[in-house]
C-alpha cells in the first residue's frame, strides 16, 4: 500500500478521534422540568397589597413551580370585570416576576379603589393558583394612540356597508344596543344570520381613509414611519362567546396613488381574527403580520409588490361565519387605531 | 516547484451542445402531462363532520415547451414555458402560464464557463446537497412516476437545489504531480427583501478541486449564506452561516478488488451577532467517511462508513429538508365542521407536490420521527455519531437478481433535555429480481422487495425522558408484462410505528426551547393495482387504483381510508 494511503487512513482516524469528543451540555430545557411531578414550591403572591398605577407604580407577581408548563395568568377586577392576561411557560417567577403596569387585555378598564386578584392556570394541568386581593388606589392614565381610525362615536359618518344577499338579515351599524362600549358611548357591530350551507361571508363595512381622517383632509394616513413592523393596528373586538365569528380586517392600498382603489390591480392586505371570547378584547398586530388577499380580482395583485402603509386608502371590516356554524353571528368593534413601535396598551 | 501550467477549458455540460451548434441554432424539447384523480375518503375522521366533501375530482393537463437557442458558438439560452389547465377550468378559465426555467450559459474568453439565471446547484453533502426525502428510497415501480413528476417539477434532479443566480467554473491542466485543478463558484439569491425589515439573503459557494495523476482527488469547499446589510433599513437581524469542508477521494486496485476512500471533513460557523436578543454563535464540526471494496467480477461491493456531526453544526445548504410538514394536504385538507387540518399520511408525502419544498431554509425544520428519526437532515444531521455497513450483490449474468443489505448505528452526542443519549439502529434490506430471467420467460416479470426498520431508544424514566420508538417499512412491487408495452403493476406498502418520542420545538435561532411529548401506535397500509402502457422510454399512460389506510389506535378518531383512481399520461420529448 502506498505511503499516502497510510497518511489518508491516519488522517481519517485522527479526525474521528478528535471529532468524537463528547459535548457536555444538555441541549434544550431539562425534560424533568417539563414532564416531572408538578409541585408549587412558592405560592402565587403579589408584591404589594395596594397599587397606584397613576404614579407609574408596577405590581409584580411571583411564584415558583417544580416544572415548566404552558400557563396563563389572569388579573381580574372584581367590580369592573376588567382583565389582564399574561401567558408563558417558565417555572420560576421569583427570578423573573410578572410585571403588570395596570394595562388591560379585555375591556373595560380597571377602576379606582377596585380590588382585583390574579389566578394562574395551566393548559395541561388541573391546578389553579390564586393570589391575595390587591386594591388599585390609582388607575393607569390611558395613553394616546398615534392615529385614530375611528371610535364609532359619529353615527352620521358615511360608512360603506355591504352584505351577502342570501342571508335572512344583517345588521351593520353603530349604536348597537345592549352592550356597554369599550370606549365612550358607542361602538360598531357587524351581525348576520346564516344557514349551515350559506356563504361564509356575511357582511362588511368599508371606511375610507378620507372619511376617517376628515380633519386633515388626507386621502391616506400620515404615518411617521412606513416600516410595517413598526405600525400596529389596534381595536377592541367584542365576542359573544359563541365561537361562530371571524373578523377579517383588511387594508386597501392605492398602489398607483390615483385616489381610487382598483381591486383587480391593487393590493389588499388582511388579518383574520377568530372571535372566540366573551367581552371586549384588545386586539393588536403589526402591519407586517397582514397577508395579501387570496381572492382573485379582489386585491390579490399588488402593483408595487410590497406593503405600503402610506397608501392605505380604506380600512375594511368583514364578518365571516366559521365553517359549520349557523344562526346569528356577531362581532363588535370599537376604538380602531394605529400606534408606532408597540401595541396600544391602555 | 517547476510548474508549467496551461489553461485548458473543459466544459462538461456545454461540450455536446456546442458540437450540435454547428448544425442547429434552435431546437425544442418539452414535456406533457395529463393527470386526473378521482378520490374518496371514509373512516372515523368523518364522524364529527357534516360539511366537508367525501369525494373529489381533480386533475390538470400541462405542457412544457422548452427552447434551446444558440445565437453563437459560445452562448446558449434555455427557456421553458409551462401552460397548465386545471380540469375545473373550463374554456380556459383555469389556465395558468408560467416561465418555468430560464438561463443563459456560455464561455468567457473561451476559458471560463458560466451560467446565469436558473441554476441546479449542488456541492457536497456537508455544504450544499438535496438529500432524498423520507419514504422516497426504493420506491415501488407503481409510484415511481409520481416521484419522478415531483422531482421534475421541483428540479430535484441529481440531489441539487434549484436557485437563481450565477455560477461558473474553469479547469487548469498540469503535467506534473497534479492532473487537473478545477475552480468553480456560484452566487444565488435566497431571499428577497421587503425593503423594511427583511434583508436580501444571498448564498455563495466555491470549490477548488484537484485531481492527481494517480487519481487522488482533494477538494476544498466553502458555502456561505449571508444577509446583505442596508437592503432593509429597519432590519434588526443579520444572519451569516459559513461552512468550510475538505473532501478526499481515492481508489486503489488490490488484486481483483477496487478499494475506494471517500472522506469529507467540515466546520461550520453561524453569526447572529446583530440579532436584537444576543444569542450564542454556534460553531460545529462534521466528518463522514466511507471505505468501499468492489469486485466487478463477482459483482459484490462492501462499504463501511463513519459519521460524526456535532450538535452545533449548521449548514443551510445541506440541512434543508425536502418534505415540509407545515403544509396541509391538497385533497381533503380539513376534517370536522371546525375545519381542522387533516393529518397527512404516507401516500401524501410520497405523491402530493404541496409537501415538496424548493426553498433553502436556515431553520432546522420540523420532521415526523416516525418516518425518519436517524438522519432527518441528511448526512449533515446535527448531534449524531456512528457507523454504517452495507453489502451489495448482483447476479453474475444479466443482473437479474440484485440484493442489498445495510446496517446503521448512531447515537447522539448531546442529550436533548437529559444527560441520557438516544441510540439509533437501522436495518435495511432490498431485493430486485427479474423473475422471467430465472425461468427464461419471454414476458417481463419483475419483483421488488424492500424492508427498513428504525429503532430509537433512550434509557431513563419512561414518564419523563425514556424513549422507545420503532418503525418498519415494507415495500413490495410486482410488474408483469401482458404484452410488449402493456404491463400490470401491483404494489403494497406496509408501515407500522409504535412507541414514544419527544419533539424538539426550536426557535428562530435553532435553539430548543421546549419539548412536546409524542406517542403513537400507527399502521399505514397502501395497496396499488393498475396498468401501465409504455409508448416509449419517456412516455407512458398509467391507470391506477390506490387505497391508503391510516390507523392510529391511540387516536382512532383521526383514522381514515383514502381511495384514489388515477389516470396519468406523461411524456418527455
Amino acid at each position: 500500500m502506498k505511503n499516502y494511503f497510510k497518511i489518508l487512513c491516519g488522517l481519517c482516524l485522527l479526525t474521528s478521534i478528535v471529532a468524537c469528543k463528547k459535548e457536555a451540555a444538555i441541549e434544550g430545557p431539562e425534560l424533568v422540568d417539563i414532564f416531572g411531578n408538578f409541585e408549587v414550591i412558592s405560592p402565587l403572591r403579589a408584591s404589594q397589597k395596594t397599587i397606584d398605577f397613576s404614579k407609574n407604580e408596577h405590581l409584580f407577581f411571583t411564584a415558583k413551580l417544580s416544572i415548566r408548563s404552558n400557563w396563563t395568568l389572569e388579573i381580574i377586577g372584581l367590580n369592573s370585570g376588567a382583565k389582564k392576561v399574561f401567558t408563558g411557560n417558565e417555572k420560576d417567577f421569583i427570578s423573573n416576576p410578572i410585571d403588570w403596569n395596570g394595562s388591560i387585555t379585555f375591556a373595560p378598564f380597571f377602576r379606582k379603589n377596585e380590588p382585583c386578584f390574579a389566578r394562574l392556570f395551566f393548559s395541561q394541568l388541573k391546578d389553579t393558583l390564586y393570589s391575595d386581593t390587591v386594591t388599585i388606589v390609582g388607575i393607569r392614565p390611558t395613553p394616546e394612540v398615534n392615529i385614530l381610525i375611528d371610535d364609532f362615536e359619529s353615527p352620521q359618518r358615511p360608512y360603506n356597508t355591504f352584505s351577502e344577499g342570501q342571508q335572512s338579515y344583517n345588521s351593520t351599524a353603530v349604536n348597537y344596543q345592549g352592550i356597554a362600549p369599550a370606549e365612550k358611548g358607542r361602538y360598531y357591530v357587524l351581525a348576520g344570520n346564516h344557514g349551515a350551507t350559506a356563504s361564509l361571508f356575511l357582511c362588511g363595512m368599508n371606511l375610507a381613509t378620507k372619511i376617517s381622517q376628515a380633519d386633515t383632509n388626507g386621502l391616506y394616513f400620515n404615518f411617521a414611519t412606513e416600516n410595517p413592523d413598526k405600525i400596529y393596528f389596534n381595536a377592541y373586538v367584542y365576542g359573544w362567546g359563541d365561537n361562530k365569528a371571524e373578523l377579517s380586517i383588511e387594508f386597501q392600498e392605492d398602489d398607483n396613488k390615483n385616489g381610487t382603489y382598483e381591486a383587480a390591480e391593487e393590493g389588499t392586505y388582511n388579518y383574520r381574527i377568530s372571535v372566540n371570547w366573551t367581552g371586549w378584547k384588545l386586539v393588536s398586530f403589526p402591519y407586517s403580520a397582514t397577508k395579501i388577499s387570496t381572492s382573485g380580482g379582489f386585491g390579490n395583485v399588488d402593483r408595487t409588490g410590497k406593503k405600503d402603509p402610506d397608501r392605505i386608502i380604506a380600512t375594511q371590516f368583514l364578518l365571516l361565519a366559521k365553517a359549520g356554524t349557523s344562526g346569528n353571528t356577531r362581532a363588535g368593534i370599537d376604538f380602531c387605531s394605529f400606534t408606532y413601535n408597540a401595541p396600544f396598551q391602555p | 516547484m517547476n510548474r508549467k501550467t496551461k489553461n485548458i477549458l473543459v466544459v462538461l455540460l456545454l461540450l455536446t451542445n456546442f458540437v450540435f451548434a454547428q448544425e442547429k441554432k434552435i431546437d425544442f424539447y418539452g414535456a406533457g402531462r395529463f393527470n386526473m384523480i378521482n378520490s374518496g375518503i371514509e373512516g372515523n375522521i368523518l364522524s364529527q363532520d357534516t360539511t366537508n366533501p367525501r369525494k373529489q375530482q381533480t386533475g390538470y393537463a400541462l405542457f412544457d415547451l422548452g427552447f434551446h437557442i444558440r445565437p453563437n458558438e459560445n452562448t446558449e439560452i434555455k427557456a421553458t414555458t409551462r401552460v397548465q389547465n386545471d380540469l375545473n377550468g373550463f374554456w380556459g378559465g383555469g389556465i395558468n402560464y408560467q416561465l418555468r426555467e430560464l438561463y443563459l450559459r456560455g464561455l468567457l474568453f473561451k476559458k471560463i464557463a458560466f451560467q446565469v439565471g436558473d441554476l441546479n446547484t449542488k456541492m457536497t453533502p456537508l455544504t450544499l446537497y438535496n438529500f432524498t426525502e423520507e419514504a422516497g428510497e426504493n420506491q415501488v415501480k407503481a409510484l415511481q412516476l409520481f416521484q419522478e413528476i415531483n422531482h421534475y417539477d421541483k428540479f430535484y434532479g441529481d440531489n441539487s437545489w434549484r436557485q437563481q443566480g450565477a455560477q461558473g467554473h474553469m479547469v487548469f491542466d498540469f503535467k506534473k504531480y497534479l492532473n487537473q485543478v478545477k475552480v468553480s463558484g456560484l452566487i444565488t439569491k435566497n431571499k428577497q427583501t421587503d425593503y423594511f425589515s427583511v434583508p436580501d439573503r444571498l448564498f455563495s459557494g466555491f470549490t477548488i478541486a484537484t485531481k492527481s495523476l494517480n487519481h487522488l482527488q482533494v477538494s476544498y469547499q466553502m458555502a456561505q449564506t449571508f444577509d446583505v446589510q442596508n437592503t432593509a433599513m429597519f432590519s434588526n437581524s443579520h444572519f451569516k452561516n459559513s461552512v468550510h469542508s475538505i473532501s478526499i477521494k481515492d481508489a486503489y486496485k488490490l488484486a481483483n478488488w477496487l478499494l475506494g476512500v471517500d472522506i469529507e471533513i467540515g466546520k461550520s460557523f453561524v453569526d447572529y451577532s446583530q440579532y436584537q436578543n444576543q444569542v450564542k454563535n454556534p460553531e460545529g464540526n462534521s466528518m463522514n467517511g466511507t471505505i468501499s471494496l468492489k469486485n466487478d467480477a463477482h459483482k459484490i461491493a462492501v462499504e463501511l462508513g463513519i459519521n460524526y456531526t456535532s450538535t452545533s453544526f449548521r449548514s443551510m445548504g445541506s440541512q434543508t429538508r425536502r418534505i415540509n410538514w407545515n403544509q396541509i394536504a391538497t385533497q381533503f385538507p380539513y376534517y370536522t365542521n371546525r375545519e381542522i387540518p387533516r393529518p397527512a399520511g404516507l401516500i401524501e408525502i410520497m405523491t402530493d407536490p404541496i409537501f415538496f419544498n424548493t426553498q433553502l431554509n436556515p431553520q432546522l425544520s420540523y420532521f415526523d420521527p416516525l418516518y425518519e428519526n436517524i438522519r432527518p437532515y441528511g448526512m449533515a444531521t446535527p448531534n449524531r455519531q456512528g457507523y454504517s455497513a452495507s453489502v451489495t450483490w448482483k447476479a453474475p449474468f444479466h443482473d437479474c437478481v440484485q440484493l442489498k443489505a445495510s446496517y446503521l448505528n448512531e447515537q447522539e452526542i448531546t442529550g436533548q433535555g437529559t444527560t441520557e443519549l438516544r441510540q439509533f439502529n437501522e436495518i435495511k434490506a432490498q431485493a430486485s429480481i427479474q423473475l422471467n430471467e430465472l425461468y427464461a420467460g419471454k414476458k417481463k416479470f419483475d419483483l421488488s422487495l424492500s424492508y427498513k426498520k428504525q429503532e430509537t431508544n433512550r434509557a431513563g424514566n419512561k414518564a419523563i425522558d425514556g424513549i422507545h420508538l420503532n418503525s418498519e417499512f415494507i415495500k413490495a412491487g410486482l410488474n408483469y408484462g401482458l404484452y410488449d408495452q402493456l404491463s400490470i403493476e401491483l404494489a403494497g406498502i406496509l408501515f407500522n410505528a409504535s412507541g414514544n418520542e419527544f419533539i424538539a420545538n426550536r426557535n428562530t435561532v435553532n435553539d430548543i426551547d421546549f419539548f412536546s411529548a409524542y406517542q403513537t401506535q400507527l399502521k399505514e397500509h397502501i395497496y396499488i393495482s393498475g396498468l401501465n402502457y409504455q409508448f416509449g422510454p419517456n412516455t407512458c399512460l398509467k391507470i391506477q387504483y390506490q387505497q391508503a389506510n391510516r390507523d392510529n389506535s391511540l387516536d382512532s378518531q383521526k383514522n381514515y381510508t383514502l381511495h384514489r383512481f388515477a389516470v396519468i399520461y406523461n411524456l418527455f420529448f
